[in-house]
Formats: structure tokens, C-alpha cells, sequence
């Protein structure tokens, strides 16, 4: 535990130096995008490979912390200070919502109906235009103080930090312990007196919690809010970086999202086919790694 | 016989319709090991999973010390001191055998939620305890030497040992044993009836036993309760349950009760 700290602590400090190793604005950009996407996968892994909940909803939790916060400063003119507060609290609500179906529904079912409500989300942030804007959006203000690129950036990579110490603590602690538990086998964990009921509602709203964080940090970096940066397509992205980088593994899913962002970036070609791409890499990590590719590196320093 | 630790009265289950359990009074007293038999699908296991709340009864009631407790969710009844074991053994597949135990262990007296999450001291001295004790009850079962390994790595009759050492571990008020000889060996069987005698002996745990191997049935049970379509038909010593020729019928058929 912590030497994962300490190795988190050490990666953090060497992405602090990006603005001023790396010049432009480009990197800077895109070191934002990193994090948000680590985040992102990082939360998203906590019902997915720990609790074995797959979920292709994340994208409309990272929609509800974007809007909560752009409706917020539009109707209230709150700050970002308050709006961030306010988007995590705002998705992890949500989040208990879509935690319902898990209470009786499993698998593929549980997945499908995800699916479901990550679409009646989009339909609602691109519909309800009196509310959201419609496909017009919402357009956001940059912070005070943090105008520039290089605040942001760093203001981004703290929240990250933060978020990715308390997704280790947690899944370090008993917590932890419980959500393994439910994914292995959840009848014996009812039976040794477990409310796995109350788990999976609290990991669900944890993980889509910090998702609206996440939410409530690229919409001041991209200064605005459109539906279709929250659509099934983007949680099926994060999806395949869990996958990719390792269910259930505290770097995995880091692993995962820093490359599947980087990857269309630095093959600037692939960018258009960004998702075919994506697909038939899910497919072939499935079929080669199913552990992903910091699982199969622990089993291969375990040999 | 002593204030029951589990008590049911008129307990029915029915499965839209095909009614398994049948107003099934019964009990089972602070201290007492219970048989539990009857042919395939006469209910035993219906019992069983009504008792810890995994199944909703149809109708009828279940007290465990005294407390109502009909409908209750099944980790609320484990609070209450119900452990049990599975048919098809059940551990968590992606723990160690310790881990296993610990788990178990700190549902009872592990630290909170929030303080292991700060890991507060008292959270980990907790933790640690719990390590101990887990490794202490494994060792009664000669399962300390695997503790570090993977439950799944294990054979069948060390499965079945970790599973007694996990329910044994929390000091359960009743052990409910749900088929524990199925799949092992003549051996393991001897070590199984040995072990059941010492948790209630030593550790004063009262075990309700279902079981097919009447081997094990008579040489450790005080008493033996025999179900037949989802019906109580005898109720008494096993020795003298086996004669009954009730008892006999459900298992040979034949209408063999009959001209006896």
C-alpha cells in the first residue's frame, strides 16, 4: 500500500513538470484529458472489477458533475469551488439511482440496464433544452486565478491525486475487502452477515461521485457542456480502459486510461477511428489478457 | 432440553405452488447436535436456507434465541450468531484461506467502515487479531499449512475444513452443516465426525447437521429429525428413528410400513 502511494506521489510530481518540460499548450491539453481519464477508469473500476458490476453508465455521470456544475454557475453564478462540491454530490445521487437495478438484477442484465440509463441520461441533457441547452450546450467561465492553461493543469492533477489516494484507501480497507467479497460470491457474503445490498448501493454512488468530479473538471477545461461528450460511445471508452489496463488493480485502470488517450494522439491517423479501434482492441485484450495488462504483469513476476 | 437457540413454528415454503416445506415445527436446543435427513427433495435444504434467510418462508415463523426473526435478510441473521456451510462448498475465490477466515471474523468484530478506511490503529490492532484468531482456528483443523494459499487451490476435504474453520472462527450460537460429507473421503469423513464433536464439545457451538451419510448421522448426532415431502415424520433418538418404520418407507418405498 505504500509503495503504491509513494509510486503515485512520484508520477504525480513527474506530470507536475509537463508545462515546463514539454512546451505549448498541446501537452499541457493533453495532460489534462490524462487525468480526467484516470479518474474516470480508476472510479469506474471500483464496481467494475471489484465489485464485478460492469457498467457502461460512467459517461453520464461525468455528463450530470459536467452539468450540475454549468446549470449551477448559469442559474446561480456559484464558482467553481461550490460547483465541484456540488457535481461530485449531485453524481454520486445518480449514481445510488442506477445502484437500484444491481440490487436485483446481475451480469449481462445489470449491464443492459446500465446501458439503458446511460441512454435516457443523454436523451434528457440533449432534450430538456429549456434545462441543458439542448445540443447548443451551456458555456462555462474559467476559474479565477486559474485562467491559465498551467493552473488548471495543476488544480486537475491535484483533484486526481486525491481522487486515486481515496479509491486506494478504500479498496485497502474493509471496504475492499466487501466489494471482493460481492464479486466472488455474494450469497456467502450475505451468509457471514454482510449487507451487500448497502455495499453495492455505496459503490455505486462512490464511483459515480467521483465520475461527476471528473465531469465537473472537463467542463471548465473545455469551458462549456454538449451532450455527445456524454454518450454510451465514451463509456464504452472507459470501459475498454479498465479492461485493458486490469480489472480490479489499483494501476490498472491508470495503465489503461494514460494509453488509450495517448494511443490516437501520438498515431494522429487513428484519431478518426478512435472507436473501431477501441472495439477490436477490447475484443483481443478479452480473448489474449483477460486480466489486462497489469494483471498479466503480476502473474508474470508471481512465475 | 434447554431454551431452544432455533425454533420454527408452522413453517411453510411453497414454490409457486409446490408447497416443499409443510408447516414444519421443530427446534434445537442451546448445546445439542441435530440430525436433519430425508431422501432427496424432501425439503432439507428448503430448511436450511429458511433458517439463515436466504429464502423467504411462505408462511410460519422462526425465532432464533428467542427473537422473531421470519423474513429477516440473511446478514442480519448471521449477526445474530447463525453460521452455515454449503452443499457445493462455497469460499471467496480470490482470497487465501486466511483471508477467507478474516473475512468472516471481521463481520462480527472488525473495526468500522470509516475507521479501517482511515486506517486508524484500532482498525489495524483489529485486524491483526483477527489474523490470529484465524489462524488459530485453522490450526484446530490442521489447515494452517495452507493458509497463505488460495481457497480454490485446495482439495475438496481441505475446502471443507476451511469452510468449518470459517464458520467455527466467529463462535457461532448454531452451526448449520449443510451436507459436509458429500465428496470426501472415508477418512476425511472419520476427521469431519471428530471435528463436528469438538466444536460442540469444546467450543460449546450447537450444530444442526443435514446429511445423507448415516454414518456420520448416528455416530455424532443427539437427536434426528427425518423430513419427507417437505413433511416432519419422525422426531427422536437416531438409533431409534431408524427403526421407525415411517422412516424406513421414505427411504425404501415399497410399502414396506405397512405389513411391518
Amino acid at each position: 500500500m505504500r509503495t503504491n502511494l509513494s509510486l503515485l506521489l512520484l508520477l504525480a510530481i513527474l506530470m507536475a513538470l509537463v508545462p515546463s518540460v514539454l512546451q505549448g499548450g498541446y501537452f499541457v491539453n493533453v495532460a489534462i484529458v490524462v487525468c480526467i481519464y484516470v479518474v474516470l477508469a480508476a472510479s469506474l473500476d471500483l464496481v467494475m472489477g471489484w465489485t464485478g458490476m460492469y457498467s457502461f453508465a460512467h459517461a453520464a455521470f461525468l455528463g450530470v458533475g459536467a452539468y450540475t456544475a454549468a446549470i449551477l454557475g448559469r442559474d446561480l453564478g456559484t464558482s467553481f469551488w461550490i460547483n465541484l462540491p456540488a457535481g461530485t454530490l449531485v453524481a454520486g445521487l445518480f449514481g445510488l439511482l442506477l445502484g437500484l437495478p444491481s440490487l436485483r438484477a446481475q451480469g449481462h442484465f445489470l449491464a443492459i440496464m446500465t446501458i439503458a440509463f446511460q441512454t435516457v441520461v443523454y436523451l434528457i441533457l440533449a432534450q430538456w433544452t429549456d434545462f441543458t441547452g439542448g445540443q447548443y450546450g451551456i458555456s462555462i467561465d474559467p476559474i479565477e486565478g486559474f485562467g491559465s492553461l498551467s493552473a488548471y493543469f495543476y488544480l486537475v492533477l491535484g483533484v486526481t491525486v486525491v481522487a486515486l489516494i481515496v479509491i486506494r484507501l478504500l479498496t485497502g480497507s474493509r471496504f475492499g475487502d466487501a466489494l471482493r467479497a460481492v464479486r466472488d460470491d455474494e450469497t456467502l457474503a450475505r451468509t457471514i452477515g454482510m449487507n451487500t445490498n448497502a455495499i453495492k448501493l455505496i459503490a455505486f454512488a462512490i464511483s459515480s461521485s467521483l465520475a461527476g468530479a471528473a465531469g465537473v473538471l472537463s467542463a471548465y477545461h473545455i469551458r462549456g457542456v454538449t451532450p455527445d461528450d456524454y454518450t454510451v460511445m465514451t463509456s464504452a471508452s472507459i470501459v475498454t480502459m479498465v479492461v485493458l489496463g486490469g480489472r480490479g488493480r489499483f494501476w490498472g485502470p491508470i495503465l489503461g486510461a494514460a494509453l488509450l488517450v495517448l494511443l490516437p494522439e501520438l498515431l494522429s491517423g487513428l484519431a478518426d477511428y478512435k472507436h473501431i479501434f477501441f472495439g477490436a482492441l477490447l475484443i483481443a485484450v478479452i480473448i489474449v489478457a483477460p486480466q489486462g495488462l497489469a494483471g498479466t504483469l503480476a502473474q508474470r513476476r508471481a512465475k | 432440553m434447554t431454551a431452544p437457540i432455533v425454533e420454527t413454528e408452522a413453517l411453510t415454503k411453497a414454490f409457486q405452488g409446490m408447497v416443499a416445506l409443510d408447516a414444519f415445527d421443530f427446534s434445537v436446543g442451546q448445546g445439542e447436535i441435530v440430525g436433519l435427513i430425508g431422501p432427496n427433495g424432501s425439503g432439507k435444504s428448503t430448511v436450511v436456507n429458511l433458517l439463515t434467510g436466504v429464502l423467504a418462508p411462505t408462511a410460519g415463523r422462526i425465532r432464533v434465541d428467542g427473537r422473531d426473526v421470519t423474513g429477516a435478510p440473511a446478514h442480519e441473521i448471521a449477526r445474530l450468531g447463525v453460521a452455515r456451510t454449503f452443499q457445493m462448498i462455497r469460499l471467496f475465490s480470490s482470497l487465501t484461506v486466511e483471508e477467507n477466515v478474516v473475512l468472516a471474523l471481521q463481520q462480527q468484530s472488525g473495526a468500522g467502515y470509516v475507521s479501517s478506511f482511515l486506517q486508524s490503529r484500532e482498525a489495524r490492532e483489529r485486524r491483526l487479531a483477527a489474523r490470529a484468531e484465524a489462524r488459530e482456528t485453522l490450526k484446530l483443523f490442521e489447515m494452517d499449512i495452507h493458509a497463505e494459499k488460495l481457497a480454490t487451490d485446495l482439495s475438496i476435504g481441505q475446502q471443507r475444513m476451511v469452510e468449518l474453520a470459517r464458520g467455527l472462527a466467529t463462535r457461532p450460537r448454531l452451526f448449520i452443516l449443510d451436507e459436509p460429507a458429500a465428496g470426501l473421503s472415508p477418512v476425511n469423513v472419520d476427521r469431519l465426525i471428530t471435528m463436528i464433536r469438538r466444536m460442540r464439545d469444546e467450543f460449546g457451538v450447537t450444530v444442526l447437521l443435514v446429511e445423507h451419510v448415516m454414518r456420520v448421522v448416528q455416530s455424532v448426532c443427539d437427536r434426528v429429525v427425518v423430513l419427507d415431502y417437505g413433511e416432519k415424520i419422525a422426531d427422536g433418538a437416531p438409533n431409534v428413528v431408524v427403526e421407525d418404520p415411517k422412516v424406513i418407507e421414505a427411504y425404501i418405498g415399497l410399502g414396506r410400513a405397512a405389513d411391518a
